[in-house]
């Protein structure tokens, strides 16, 4: 179980969450929807350990997340997708994907985590030796889930996975992340594409000024009246 | 010609010299955003090191590596440490590696005097011994100093490319944040990383020793040189720097022989000057890679 209570967090003086509480089950897909600015991002970073938290508590099946380093977090089980997929450019795909699975915690298991991740992408293996930079952005973030899967995580983090990529490509990547989760990953995905992320989860927050506003099943979120009219314009 | 043939000859190998000085300068200001004055006091002091070692205590200089490599390569390590504890970016760290290096050359100053100091004859063989080809000889220490620098600059490269640490070096160059999402220790890789930045420093210092007289102030006329290479060959650029030293030692050298020495850092400085201007990533160096 991932717990996340009172988390405040913000850059300088410009506070960007405020009091976020949510829970992630074993197995579970839940979606964190919201407008440009929500501080969904932030959050994704917190939890993340990219970005520390100013107070309150994220605790992965009794672990405190918070008062680890950013490189101890992944070895706790979470692994991110980073926005904009940001993979390292210069390096190539099979790099890319060592990096993923850099933590000595996992590393041991690379190469059987490697078979499983080229398994859902068969792309990354024909493309091991071009550099990351040189792909098209639904490659790279195909990548980016790549190496976030070398990690082994338990917890799989997503930040607007489908910016920028076409429909059909959205449709994959959502597709993969079904698969994933039927493997028993956690899926916490971020994302500003209500409807797909809605179909996908099981549950979702809504994250509005930094602050938790609602949290519903997905079906009832896809019905009700304000998520309608603020995130599908109907 | 066989004056030309000899000054391009000499050229080449001290450019490996140059090398060796710039490699770890080019790492720490590639990968870790650090422009480190102080590697030139640890190339001065390994220098020193390596006399007091061999004038003193009578041992082969070329030994001294034993000692000054790991002692440099601490001091590095150490420096790295401060550097990120204290949070020194890219501008404070020239800032306060010069305070650093104005304190090492008066240490220098203090232990060793601002006299000229060269290793005894009897006790570097090397500094008068030569490789001769036709016409052209070919010094052992600077000829020794372009070999370690090749190898070097090989090793390096497939440390970079080919292992954990290397893949977590150039992850960490790009961007920190996300390499640290994976379980890289920016912390720990970068304080290996400037340890081996300090240990060439150290290498190329022992070879100065053995081929060159020492005073305090010689390492004020490293700035231009090495700046020069690293620039050109691209920050961080391991083969960039390598090709670098090697261009920037040949023109000084046929500038010297042709134009009259007080040329050659006028032509070294053009290079830099135009690189800034034309090729700004250097030769060999590609925006947040190594």
């Amino acid at each position: 179980m991932l717990k996340v209570e009172s988390i405040a967090s913000g850059y300088g003086s410009a506070q960007a969450l405020w009091d976020v509480s949510l829970e992630v089950g074993e197995g579970e897909i839940v979606t964190i929807i919201g407008p440009n600015g929500a501080g969904k991002s932030t959050l994704v970073n917190v939890l993340a350990g990219i970005h520390p938290a100013w107070s309150g508590s994220v605790n992965l099946d009794g672990v405190e997340l918070t008062k680890l380093a950013s490189h101890e977090v992944c070895g706790a089980g979470i692994a991110v997708v980073p926005e904009g997929r940001q993979v390292f450019p210069d390096m190539t795909v099979a790099d890319n994907l060592e990096i993923g699975g850099y933590h000595p915690s996992v590393r041991q298991y690379r190469d059987e985590t490697y078979e499983r991740v080229i398994g859902i992408f068969p792309i990354l293996a024909d493309r091991g030796g071009q550099l990351a930079g040189s792909m098209s952005g639904g490659e790279q973030q195909m990548l980016a889930i790549g190496r976030a899967l070398m990690a082994r995580p338990r917890y799989l983090l997503l930040d607007e996975p489908s910016l920028g990529l076409a429909p059909v490509i959205v449709e994959n990547i959502f597709e993969v992340l079904r698969q994933i989760n039927d493997e028993g990953v956690s899926v916490v995905v971020v994302e500003q594409n209500v409807v797909e992320a809605l179909q996908l989860a099981s549950r979702g927050y809504v994250l509005e000024q930094g602050n938790i506003v609602k949290e519903a099943s997905a079906d009832q979120l896809l019905e009700d009246p304000a998520v309608r009219a603020a995130y599908l314009g109907v | 010609m066989s004056l030309l043939s000899q000054s391009i000859a000499s050229g080449i190998l001290i450019g490996g010299l140059y090398a060796l000085m710039s490699l770890g300068m080019s790492l720490n200001w590639g990968v870790l955003k650090i422009i480190n004055l102080a590697h030139f006091s640890f190339i001065l002091l390994s220098a020193y090191v390596t006399y007091e070692l061999a004038s003193v205590y009578g041992w082969d200089p070329f030994l001294a590596i034993l000692i000054t490599v790991p002692l440099f390569g601490l001091g590095g390590m150490a420096l790295q440490w401060a550097f990120e504890r204290f949070r020194i970016s890219e501008f404070e760290s020239l800032l306060l590696t010069f305070g650093l290096f104005i304190i090492f050359e008066s240490l220098a100053s203090t232990v060793w005097s601002a006299d000229f100091r060269r290793i005894d004859s009897a006790a570097n063989p090397y500094a008068s011994s030569s490789l001769k080809i036709g016409a052209i000889s070919l010094s052992i220490p600077t000829l020794s100093a372009f070999v370690l620098a090749v190898a070097i600059a090989f090793g390096t490269r497939y440390l970079l490319d080919q292992t954990h640490f290397g893949r977590a070096v150039r992850a960490l160059a790009h961007d920190r944040e996300i390499a640290g999402a994976f379980g890289v220790d920016h912390r720990k890789v970068s304080m290996q990383l400037a340890g081996l930045a300090g240990a060439y420093a150290a290498l190329a210092g022992v070879f100065i020793a053995m081929s060159s007289s020492l005073f305090p102030g010689i390492a004020v006329e490293w700035f231009g040189i090495v700046f020069s290479v690293v620039i050109l060959g691209g920050l961080g650029s391991t083969m960039g720097t390598l090709l670098a030293g090697i261009i920037i030692g040949t023109v000084g050298a046929v500038a010297t022989v042709t134009w009259g020495p007080s040329t050659a850092p006028l032509v070294v400085f053009l290079i830099l000057i135009a690189t800034l201007l034309f090729k700004p990533d250097g030769l060999l160096g590609a925006k947040g890679g190594v």
